[in-house]
């Protein structure tokens, strides 16, 4: 019996393994050409009338949320930027350095100091904490808010949904990782704000510049282009399901680290130089977590400190660059199309883009 | 007669011990509700416990602190019950649902639950404590010839623990990112728990810790030995069995609703020991009440005390409970 016992629970780790891996090969898309309307598939499934809006949540749920919300916290710094770009205010944001850095990088000022006409500050700092295990759930709901928009990570829907359910207070848990929840986002948060003339003005615009960036790429020979996300640990390496993995996606080049590792489920996994040596790019893009330094840092010590990584063909054709942070570790929100285009004009500098328009350059914005 | 009048006197001791512990227990609850990051005056606090007002004041105190103190009190009792019946099961006082494995088999479904179908999150109490149970029938059947032996179920233990951790290891490989909204599963404790949370384990709850209390003298008999209580009648390998079933289900239904508190199913056991002793008659409600006291304590040092936000349970658990044990261990020691 008991030898029957350790053969399964080997099969099962085996199996375990064999799970978490792909059938095998990377197949290459096939790319034809982008119409805005493969961007909005998820935007375009929100249903609204004059007093709610219905739509998909972060969990595949169908949610129900009234419109014009006069009291709104937003419960996750990445999330606050889209609801300000879609004609919001926030009662209740979180604080902390690197979401104050994130509102003033993104918003242009630090929304925690915005004051009334008297001087009164009219956004509360809920938590300087990230995690919603964190968060005090009664000082929420003493707080009385309309509206409470969070993640389904860090705990944050999932610390707060059962209590402001009981208190009738409506929560968003949000789930947002690419252009296309961008786009969904931006117009539940623009039929919210009983703005939706601002999701023509910024999000439909964002997207029109995707569109055209996207299809001046001719679909053959494409580089290869891995990003690394440079945090505190080991560098990691960014695949399709990241952000700057579908951005690189969409852009056709091609990710030998799908192909190479062979794995799916991760938006990113740990790599070694070996690896590196193994998938060779012809492009790195070096994802900065906290600062360029730290980055270099990182970088040297699991990497860059081998020889082996001048013998990469990114690294002989100086083809490593840093991915701003503000386009490609916080949300790009109307900076996609910046995002998309700051990464074509390195991968395809024979194409011309000067005639693009950023959203964020033109004066409606 | 003097032998008798002492043990009556002792057992009078003992059961006086019992109600102070319960007394602590109520004036604990009590406290805990009227304390919290919005200041709710005592009186207010025990007059919103049973009026409805439809205030923003009762919605803090009856559905977001009550519920969550209730837990704390059933995880509490149900985390003891489990080591106090593992020590027993397998003659070892270093075994508790974490040492023997339990844990991160419960732990290891719920991962998969959380990251597989996070929209059925729901189903992480079933999953948890499907996996409890699982793991311990697994340990069970490793450690089985012609019985099972304590030593070889600790071994056992040891050994699917390090397979299931191997498991929770890869997953938090492979989907990282998921798990960031596990964080609460993997450090315990109440926040957001809601009386939904507390029907899920209630009855769970009150079966085990019901069928406890109707087996002390069974279990002080195992303690003995296989031989000395299979002599004197007890039917060792189906009693212990029927033991793991409990303590597995105990054990997942708590890590279900407050995700891992490792240290109650330890300390709780050896505490209640020093203050009441070894007979479980008494172990066990001790051990019950003593385990809901801790947790209710922690819960409230944790979500009022700290003006950032919430420390979880099982940190201020690990603050206050270890130092408390060795104190205690001291004492008996001098």
């Amino acid at each position: 019996m008991k030898k029957i016992i350790s053969i399964v629970l080997s099969v099962l780790f085996c199996v375990f393994l064999v799970g978490c891996s792909s059938d095998g090969g990377y197949v290459r898309p096939e790319y034809g050409t982008v119409y805005a309307s493969d961007y909005l598939v998820e935007a375009n499934k929100v249903i609204y009338d004059d007093e709610t809006v219905t739509f998909e949540d972060g969990l595949n749920e169908l949610i129900t949320v009234s419109r014009a919300p006069q009291k709104v916290y937003v419960l996750y710094s990445s999330f606050t930027p889209v609801w300000y770009e879609a004609g919001g205010f926030a009662s209740g944001v979180l604080g902390g350095d690197s979401s104050i850095e994130l509102y003033v990088e993104q918003i242009g000022r630090d929304i925690t100091q915005d004051t009334d006409e008297n001087g009164n500050a009219i956004t509360e700092v809920f938590s300087t904490l990230p995690t919603g295990s964190s968060w005090s759930t009664e000082k929420l709901i003493a707080a009385d808010p309309d509206l409470v928009i969070t993640s389904i990570v860090m705990d944050g829907y999932a610390s707060v949904s059962g209590a402001c359910e009981t208190a009738g207070i409506e929560v968003i848990g949000m789930d947002y990782n690419t252009i296309e929840d961008y786009l969904k986002y931006f117009k539940i948060f623009s039929l919210l704000n009983n703005r939706e003339e601002l999701f023509n003005e910024v999000a439909l615009e964002v997207v029109d510049n995707i569109v055209e960036i996207v299809n001046r790429i001719e679909d053959a020979d494409n580089p290869s282009v891995v990003s690394l996300f440079s945090g505190t640990g080991e560098p990691m390496i960014n695949l399709g399901t990241s952000s700057i993995g579908g951005v690189l996606e969409d852009l056709k080049a091609y990710n030998p680290a799908e192909s190479v590792l062979g794995l799916t489920g991760a938006d990113r996994l740990t790599i070694n130089i070996e690896q590196m040596a193994t998938i060779d790019p012809d492009f790195i893009f070096i994802q900065v977590h906290t600062s360029q330094e730290e980055a270099d840092q990182n970088i040297y010590d699991y990497l860059s400190k081998y020889s082996v990584w001048n013998t990469l063909t990114a690294v002989k054709n100086n083809n490593v660059y840093y991915a701003p942070s503000n386009l490609f570790h916080y949300k790009a929100n109307s900076c996609y199309d910046e995002a998309y285009l700051y990464l074509a004009e390195i991968l395809y500098p024979e194409i011309d883009y000067s005639d693009i328009v950023l959203v964020a350059d033109k004066e409606s914005v | 007669m003097k032998r008798l009048e002492n043990y009556k006197n002792k057992n009078f001791i003992k059961i006086l011990m019992l109600v102070v512990m319960l007394v602590v227990l109520l004036v604990a609850i009590v406290v805990s509700v009227s304390l919290g990051q919005v200041e709710i005056s005592f009186l207010d606090a025990m007059k919103l416990i049973f009026i409805d007002d439809g205030s923003t004041e009762r919605t803090i105190v009856f559905d977001v602190r009550l519920p969550r103190i209730l837990c704390a009190v059933l995880v509490g009792a149900c985390l003891a019950l489990a080591g106090v019946l593992l020590q027993a099961v397998l003659r070892n006082s270093l075994a508790s649902p974490s040492t023997i494995g339990v844990t991160s088999g419960a732990s290891f479904v719920g991962y998969i639950v959380l990251i597989v179908a996070p929209a059925y999150s729901y189903l992480l109490p079933i999953g948890s404590i499907i996996g409890a149970f699982v793991t311990t029938m697994l340990i069970y059947l490793l450690a089985y010839q012609k019985g099972v032996s304590p030593m070889k179920m600790i071994l056992a233990g040891m050994v699917v623990s390090t397979v299931f951790s191997g498991f929770i290891n890869i997953i938090t490989v492979f989907f990282a990112d998921e798990l960031g909204s596990a964080s609460a599963f993997m450090v315990g404790g109440f926040n957001g728990l809601v009386w939904s949370d507390l029907w899920i384990i209630l009855p769970y709850a009150l079966i085990g810790i019901a069928i406890c209390m109707f087996i002390p003298r069974k279990l002080n008999i195992l303690v003995l030995g296989d031989e000395t209580s299979n002599s004197l009648g007890v039917k060792t390998e189906r009693f212990r069995f029927f033991l793991i079933v409990i303590a597995s289900l105990l054990a997942g239904a708590s890590i279900a609703i407050a995700g891992l508190i490792s240290f109650v199913g330890l300390i709780i056991p050896h505490i209640a020991r020093l203050i009441i002793g070894s007979d479980h008659k008494f172990l066990i409600p001790a051990s019950c009440l003593l385990g809901a006291i801790l947790l209710v304590v922690c819960d409230t040092i944790g979500r009022t005390f700290f003006a950032v936000g919430e420390i979880n349970a099982s940190i201020i658990l690990a603050f206050i409970g270890a130092p408390f044990l060795l104190f205690l261990l001291r004492k008996a020691g001098n």
